[in-house]
């Protein structure tokens, strides 16, 4: 590939401090392109298996896309990815804001990072060079303290991702957070952050991204702007974002409510958390790095408990997690929770699903007041739940509730025991995010087939079961919502689509709003290779595969580590609501599924198929030599 | 016929995402003197409310912009085929555009 990419990378050995620069091969980049792609090549080379996600054998990489720092419509996305303390998979996590750009006009792809420092450090990139610097100081300091920080260091232009005390606590669900509340929170990647002592990332970049044809993307980020302009689903998502659908969620039946255990029509206080009722606090927009589409907003609470001078706007999932989820109809108390999560940077679904879990044991009393020091958790509680979730950030406080909510619903319940698992709705470890599988039952195929269970940005085949689908590519066949047969081939197919926009950098919302053609046009443009959708499926295929045997090579399958919960499965269905009588079969989905991706029964690449795909590397190490 | 929540009568109509910004509001109330088929509503809420309504009674709920629609009455989901001559008296009715992640 001519453009896009800088064709370089840095290895940062945070126990010896070397730093050493690398170029890659450019089949590396025409293969797996950026994102988690060229992630999970990169450390799946040079990482052996069993490594504890919290040691230093476990490399952590912030990762860019060709399409990020250039014309292409949303192109600002950055995935940290690396082997999850949360779930022992492969883990990733993808971010917008500004940082990802910035990272890339350094001069660099990619940043991984191996061993552990024997101090606190943070990295800063810029002009000057790559460097390591003492982080005694901030240590302790929370997300946007550090931000203000190094700002003042390395000048206004700097941008930063941090931890904050969650992750230097090593809390299994923290975030990563940029820009003041842009999180990379799935995947518990901010633990591994903190087990090597790195506080931040800083990057300052001032070099421009090459381009093959600047002209030509340029036309084309002109042609598409365009047109998104005159889409009203773009124009509606551009005033409201994704709090548009916290109401429509909880109706439907699409967010959990009570714990997964409720119809949501059960809760009709849901319209106090959404669209419009939420908008009231917005007192400015906040858009990514050159997005033409500006989802986002900066809130605030003038006075009372909640009271917040500046905050990001919460996205859908924090306020399905803390407010549908938890019956909790305060729109001020989710603004303070979202707040309260980006400065400890802590992942606000985990935290959310956890608190449920927390409640709904003290409700069968496998949680008392004496673990909880005195205070009754009850849903609905906007005070407890602020309170609750305070501690859960501080891992302290609450009785004994701070410290264990820190660890994420599953290995809490493993702690307390005695049935409390029930309650604890993940998948693999990592908590479900906010969307059904009853509503949409291709959430249930990626929550556990996708290599990083229970992730809410896999949702493939979903866009189509639900609603238009990819704008400008018609399946040959109607997706019936609740049929199940006849899906595989398609949930495979647009995932692996997703997979390959995703490694170029560029935002899910973006990929749903635009015509999707336009995708590989933009890496054409900027590669100076000719790139179609047909290569987008077949990259992303690779992808795909390739997290797969590196869970493989860990001895895990989807099939037997990754388990639906009942309540999400429809066992026993909900007995009334739109989603009445629901039990989806996601052994027909996954057998299909599986199967069209070139996967075995367990969900696990095949040899054959890893080998179709040029991991040939990869086969003999998961499978041995050929022919042996 | 479409008045806000604050009047409201029999027959409670909110509606959620995209279509808020296609009708331009999202809580309607409308008086029933006396039931009246589902289509027949939609029919009445296309011509007093906004034409959007009416598309989507004739497309049977799967509009080719937005994909299918759910309908939800008092926590009953309707099928605007299958279920265009219940008689609707009142209630609160949903109507809840498809969500496809965020």
């Amino acid at each position: 590939m001519h453009g896009g990419n800088t064709g370089q990378v840095l290895f940062v050995d945070l126990g010896s401090g070397k730093i050493s620069p690398e170029r890659l091969a450019s089949q590396v980049y025409q293969e797996f392109l950026g994102g988690y792609g060229l992630g999970a090549r990169v450390i799946f080379s040079r990482q052996p298996k069993d490594v504890d996600p919290l040691g230093p054998g476990n490399i952590l990489g912030f990762v860019t896309g060709p399409l990020v720092g250039t014309p292409a419509i949303t192109g600002c996305r950055f995935t940290v990815c690396g082997k999850s303390p949360l779930t022992g998979t492969w883990g990733d996590s993808n971010c917008g804001g500004y940082f990802g750009p910035a990272l890339k006009m350094t001069g660099y792809d990619a940043v991984f990072f191996l061993g552990q420092s024997p101090r606190p450090v943070y990295l800063y990139l810029g002009a000057e060079g790559a460097a390591l610097h003492a982080a005694d100081d901030l240590w302790g300091q929370d997300t946007f303290a550090t931000e203000d920080e190094l700002r003042r260091r390395h000048g206004r232009g700097t941008q930063v991702a941090a931890i904050g005390p969650a992750g230097e606590r090593k809390s299994l669900i923290a975030a990563i957070i940029n820009d003041y509340g842009r999180a990379a929170g799935r995947s518990g990647l901010g633990a591994v952050m903190g087990s090597k002592n790195l506080k931040a990332v800083a990057a300052r970049g001032t070099l421009a991204v090459p381009l093959a044809d600047p002209e030509a993307a340029s036309g084309l980020r002109r042609q598409y702007i365009t047109a998104m302009a005159k889409n009203p689903r773009v124009r509606h998502f551009n005033k409201y974002g994704t709090i548009d659908h916290v109401a429509s969620s909880a109706f439907s039946n699409d967010s959990p409510v009570r714990n997964w255990a409720w119809p949501g029509v059960d809760f009709p206080e849901a319209t106090k958390i959404s669209d419009d009722a939420l908008l009231e606090y917005q007192y400015k927009k906040y858009g990514c790095w050159q997005c033409n589409i500006v989802c986002g907003g900066h809130f605030r609470v003038e006075s009372g408990p909640y009271k917040t001078e500046s905050a990001h706007k919460p996205e859908y999932e924090t306020c399905a997690m803390f407010g549908n989820n938890l019956l909790n109809a305060n729109p001020e108390s989710l603004i303070k929770i979202n707040d309260i999560c980006n400065r400890y940077g802590v992942d606000t679904i985990s935290a959310g699903a956890t608190i449920g879990w927390a409640i709904e044991c003290f409700e069968h009393g496998l949680l008392t007041a004496a673990d909880s020091g005195g205070v009754s958790l009850e849903w609905g509680d906007d005070q407890t739940i602020v309170a609750l979730t305070e501690a859960l950030a501080r891992g302290e406080g609450f009785g004994r509730l701070g410290e264990l909510l820190a660890r994420g619903s599953a290995a809490a319940a493993a702690a307390v025991g005695r049935g409390s698992e029930q309650y604890a709705i993940h998948v693999g470890g990592q908590e479900l995010p906010a969307h059904d599988p009853k509503y949409a039952p291709s959430w249930g195929t990626y929550y556990v087939g996708d290599a990083t269970p229970g992730r809410h940005t896999q949702l493939g085949l979903v866009t189509y079961e639900n609603g238009p689908g990819l704008p400008g590519l018609e399946l040959p066949v109607h997706i019936e919502r609740h049929a199940y047969a006849g899906k595989g081939e398609w949930a495979a197919k647009i995932q692996n689509i997703m997979h390959a926009a995703y490694c170029c950098g560029v935002c899910m919302f973006a990929v749903q709003r635009m015509e999707v053609h336009g995708w590989p046009e933009f890496l054409s443009a900027v590669a100076g290779e000719d790139f179609d959708l047909d290569d987008f499926e077949l990259i992303g295929r690779r992808v795909a595969a390739l997290r797969g045997a590196f869970n493989m090579r860990e001895g895990i399958a989807p099939k037997t580590h990754f388990a639906l919960p009942d309540r999400a499965a429809g066992r026993p269905p909900l007995s009334k609501g739109p989603l009445e009588g629901i039990t989806i079969d996601l052994e027909t989905l996954t057998a299909e599924y599986f199967a069209a991706q070139g996967w075995d029964s367990l969900g696990r690449p095949t040899e054959s198929t890893l080998r179709d795909l040029g991991l040939d590397d990869v086969a003999d190490e998961v499978y041995g030599p050929a022919g042996s | 016929m479409g008045r806000p929540e604050a009047e409201c009568g029999l027959l409670r109509v909110t509606l959620t995402g995209e279509p808020v910004t296609i009708v331009g509001g999202s809580r309607f109330c409308l008086e029933l003197a006396a039931p009246v088929g589902l289509s027949e509503l939609f029919d009445r809420l296309g011509s007093e409310v906004h034409p959007w309504f009416g598309a989507l009674c004739r497309s049977g709920g799967r509009l080719a912009d937005l994909g299918e629609v759910m309908v939800v009455l008092d926590g009953r989901r309707l099928d605007l085929m299958d279920d265009a001559d219940l008689a609707v008296s009142g209630g609160h009715l949903y109507i809840i555009p498809p969500i496809t992640g965020g």
